[in-house]
């Protein structure tokens, strides 16, 4: 994109791209309009490799095309345009509203190699049943919920086409009210990152008991009907009304994320959360007899066996000083307990969750030497720092042995109540609070 | 035979935009080498720089550090790349 900015600018360029992301620039470049953007590709990775190895990497031909790269790159900037090179205006890329007749068999397998499917079996969206799905709301079929970018662009989609992926996905009619405020969010579920990270979405509020969600024993499992499609929508609907969820096309998660087939989609059990102790929703404003979906950045969880202390405080601060710091770029904790151990904290002198996330912020300090050493912290918040933004411009001044808070606040420790309590287990992810999204207006 | 709803979202119509005028070659020119600033990368552009430079000596290769995350624009090295540059070469992340 920098290239094209100054393309634009009229300077010539040689964008430079490793191998891996040999098809990544080409995509990219056609989405902002220059599609014949003159790449140069050289071997992966560049990241950590001695100089003696750039060198024979610059002296050495470009992995794709055979050609010197020294030379590619002086070329990128001389050879003359192409009448194609210098083209201006658009190109319409419609999308039909329907698509056949054909037969259930081929457009099962239109579905397949097209990419729209999370290849687990999906029901066929005919006109009849994504006409019975939207009887799950009462918006129009035409109405534009929003606009999503899983991919390199956002896309704009109707009620009547996100009903076309509940109902791929098995939902009822009912789920749309979730669904649809999940879509409106503007938030995918999965995205173009290298970091094959995943969401954790959780519903509170009355519509959890009308639609028959799970918040008790083996909740977080693919045991509930509503748990299990509306996380298996979240991604449909990435891939589909975000234009992502393509590999080396439109996603490069290295390693993937196995938690993208449903992610990790639960109701909170605010039936036994102890006394004092707010449902989630409510914690951030909402009232009681609303409902709301809040949406989760993160990559896994970690379990209370690889603690060993007594109270359960302190194995939830040991569980806490492992989890990426949330100076660096999009991090947090969030805490999914058993109504049992909810209990205990109260217990050990907790009465509200407030407490317990005020408590793991003031207790889990690390010295800035550690801070910068972390790979997220070094590509996103050390650069802001040179930029002049705070803390980290401030931080960057000070000792090596300072100490700072782990979390840039106790809002960044999110604490969830769910399970049935037939063990004292919790968990703890970092999973860091996107947004809460309300889902009344949907229904 | 059945007809089913395209689940898929409008993506915007594709633009085309021109793209800069080529030179005529770069000598006597100057070049800038822009380094993203992916973790642990900068000794590419740097080695870039030497051999471009020891191979090019009549072309002028200025390095220089984009401000911020990679994704993010810096406007001020855009600007002074316009006023006293030629051409850019752009890298890299990975």
């Amino acid at each position: 994109m920098h290239c094209t900015t100054l393309e634009k600018m009229g300077i010539p360029t040689a964008p430079i791209e490793a191998e891996v992301f040999a098809g990544l620039g080409k995509m990219y470049a056609e989405m902002v309009g220059m599609p014949n953007h003159r790449f140069v590709i050289v071997p992966h990775p560049i990241s950590r490799v001695p100089a003696s190895k750039c060198q024979d990497y610059i002296k050495g031909n470009d992995p794709i095309t055979g050609k010197p790269i020294i030379e590619e790159m002086v070329e990128a900037l001389t050879r003359p345009l192409t009448e194609e090179d210098k083209r201006s205006g658009s190109i319409d890329i419609s999308e039909p509203r329907l698509i056949g007749p054909d037969t259930e068999e081929n457009l099962h397998q239109l579905f397949m190699d097209s990419n729209w499917t999370d290849y687990l079996p999906i029901v066929l969206p005919t006109e009849e049943r994504v006409e019975a799905m939207l009887k799950g709301t009462s918006h129009e079929p035409d109405e534009v919920v929003g606009e999503l970018r899983s991919g390199y662009e956002a896309c704009t989609f109707t009620v009547e086409q996100v009903a076309a992926n509940a109902v791929m996905a098995g939902a009822k009619p009912e789920y749309m009210p979730v669904i649809l405020a999940l879509a409106a969010s503007g938030v995918p579920a999965i995205a173009t990152s290298t970091q094959s990270f995943a969401r954790m979405i959780v519903i509170n509020g009355p519509i959890r008991k009308e639609i028959g969600m799970n918040s008790g024993t083996g909740a977080l499992s693919p045991m509930n009907r509503a748990n299990a499609v509306i996380g298996r929508v979240a991604t449909l609907i990435s891939i589909n009304l975000g234009a992502g969820g393509i590999p080396n096309k439109t996603y490069w998660g290295s390693q993937g994320n196995v938690t993208n087939y449903s992610h990790i989609t639960f109701a909170e059990n605010e039936e036994f959360l102890p006394k004092g102790w707010k449902p989630f929703h409510v914690q951030l404003g909402y009232k009681p007899d609303e409902s709301s979906v809040s949406i989760f950045h993160g990559y896994t969880l970690f379990h209370w066996k690889d603690t060993y202390e007594k109270a359960k405080i302190d194995s939830i601060l040991n569980m806490a000083g492992r989890i990426l710091p949330s100076g660096a770029y999009k991090s947090g904790m969030s805490l999914l307990l058993d109504p049992i151990v909810a209990n205990d904290l109260v217990n050990e002198g907790f009465p509200t969750k407030e407490d317990v996330s005020q408590y793991v912020y003031e207790k889990t300090l690390l010295p800035l030497r550690e801070f910068w050493q972390y790979h997220l912290v070094n590509g996103f918040s050390l650069p802001m720092g040179q930029k002049g933004m705070e803390p980290y411009a401030t931080w960057l001044k000070q000792p090596d042995d300072t100490l700072i808070n782990r979390y840039r606040s106790p809002e960044e420790i999110s604490v969830l109540v769910v399970g049935g309590r037939t063990n004292d287990f919790w968990q703890a992810g970092d999973f860091h609070l996107i947004g809460s999204f309300p889902i009344d207006e949907w229904r | 035979m059945i007809t089913v709803v395209n689940p898929r979202g409008q993506l915007p119509p594709r633009r085309l935009i021109p793209m800069a005028s080529r030179l005529d070659s770069i000598d006597g020119k100057t070049i800038y080498i822009v380094d993203i600033r992916w973790p642990y990368t900068q000794q590419f552009t740097e080695e870039l720089q030497k051999i471009l430079s020891e191979r090019y000596p009549n072309t002028t290769f200025i390095r220089r550090e984009k401000a911020g995350p990679y994704g993010e624009a810096d406007p001020q090295l855009w600007d002074e790349i316009k006023e006293k540059g030629h051409g850019m070469i752009l890298g890299t992340g990975h």
